[in-house]
């Protein structure tokens, strides 16, 4: 049976001062212990820990934390990109990357728009997509 | 670092409601909350009175979030000033939602223009 959804819990009984709550102050906990989570992921990354014991950890932790510590779609982009050393096409990096089981074409697609727009990416003539790093070069 | 416009909107982020309208059963719940969105509405509309940065890209993205929450506020102060019938709070409430929501969208997205490190669009979480 589906569990209802959190959001339509319908509000308290006794509803005459009901005032809704401030939650900025917990979502703003979270984006720093998920930022934080992120920083040790990519250090063990850097220090050679393998995928496979990544992982190991992943299946670990409880389903509803797993997000947190998941492997990203951008790793694989970034790696690409590094590898290529020069802007590839953005249709041409979705296809190779689902071809190699990163994800599907429309998560990858997805996290390319998404990494665009927050600049962990940059956009290059054509169409094509590279690290923002070759951005500084190239107008200089 | 965080920069001072991030921090700007770390406090918009902890100033507003978390409002959810979806959740009202009858009329009187929904007037009651309304009051409170107005409020998250006119927080949001005065802390992007200032300009926030030269960036076109963030300045275009909080003018397109300060009309919609003007906007957005000038319906409901229609509708909290002369709304007279009840039995159709529903349809009202579904309309305010739906604009409500395209803010909430929009509120996330200029929270990651300006804070791209962060995983998630923060201000619309908060709304």
């Amino acid at each position: 049976m589906a569990t209802p959804r959190q959001d339509q819990t319908p509000l308290p009984r006794d509803r005459s001062d009901y005032r809704p709550p401030r939650i900025g102050a917990v979502l703003l906990k979270l984006r720093n212990a998920l930022i934080r989570a992120e920083r040790c992921r990519q250090v063990l990354n850097q220090q050679d820990f393998s995928h496979q014991r990544w992982m190991e950890i992943v299946t670990d932790v409880h389903p509803d934390l797993r997000f947190m510590v998941r492997p990203q779609i951008l790793d694989a982009i970034l790696k690409h990109l590094e590898s290529a050393d020069k802007p590839v096409s953005r249709a041409a990096l979705a296809r190779e990357l689902a071809i190699q089981k990163v994800g599907t074409i429309e998560r990858i697609r997805q996290c390319i728009s998404t990494s665009l727009r927050t600049r962990k990416l940059a956009l290059f003539p054509n169409n094509t997509v590279g690290l923002p790093q070759w951005k500084k070069i190239e107008i200089e | 670092m965080q920069t001072w416009q991030a921090r700007w909107l770390d406090e918009l982020v902890r100033q507003v409601y978390h409002v959810n309208l979806s959740q009202c059963r009858d009329f009187a719940e929904f007037k009651g909350l309304l009051n409170f969105m107005m409020a998250n509405l006119l927080e949001v509309s005065n802390s992007l009175g200032c300009e926030l940065t030269d960036d076109r890209r963030i300045r275009r993205a909080a003018e397109s979030l300060k009309v919609k929450a003007d906007r957005l506020l000038m319906l409901c102060n229609d509708v909290a000033e002369s709304f007279d019938a009840p039995e159709e709070w529903r349809a009202v409430m579904a309309q305010i939602v739906v604009n409500y929501e395209i803010l909430r969208f929009e509120a996330g997205y200029l929270y990651q223009l300006v804070v791209p490190k962060s995983p998630f669009g923060v201000l619309r979480s908060a709304l």
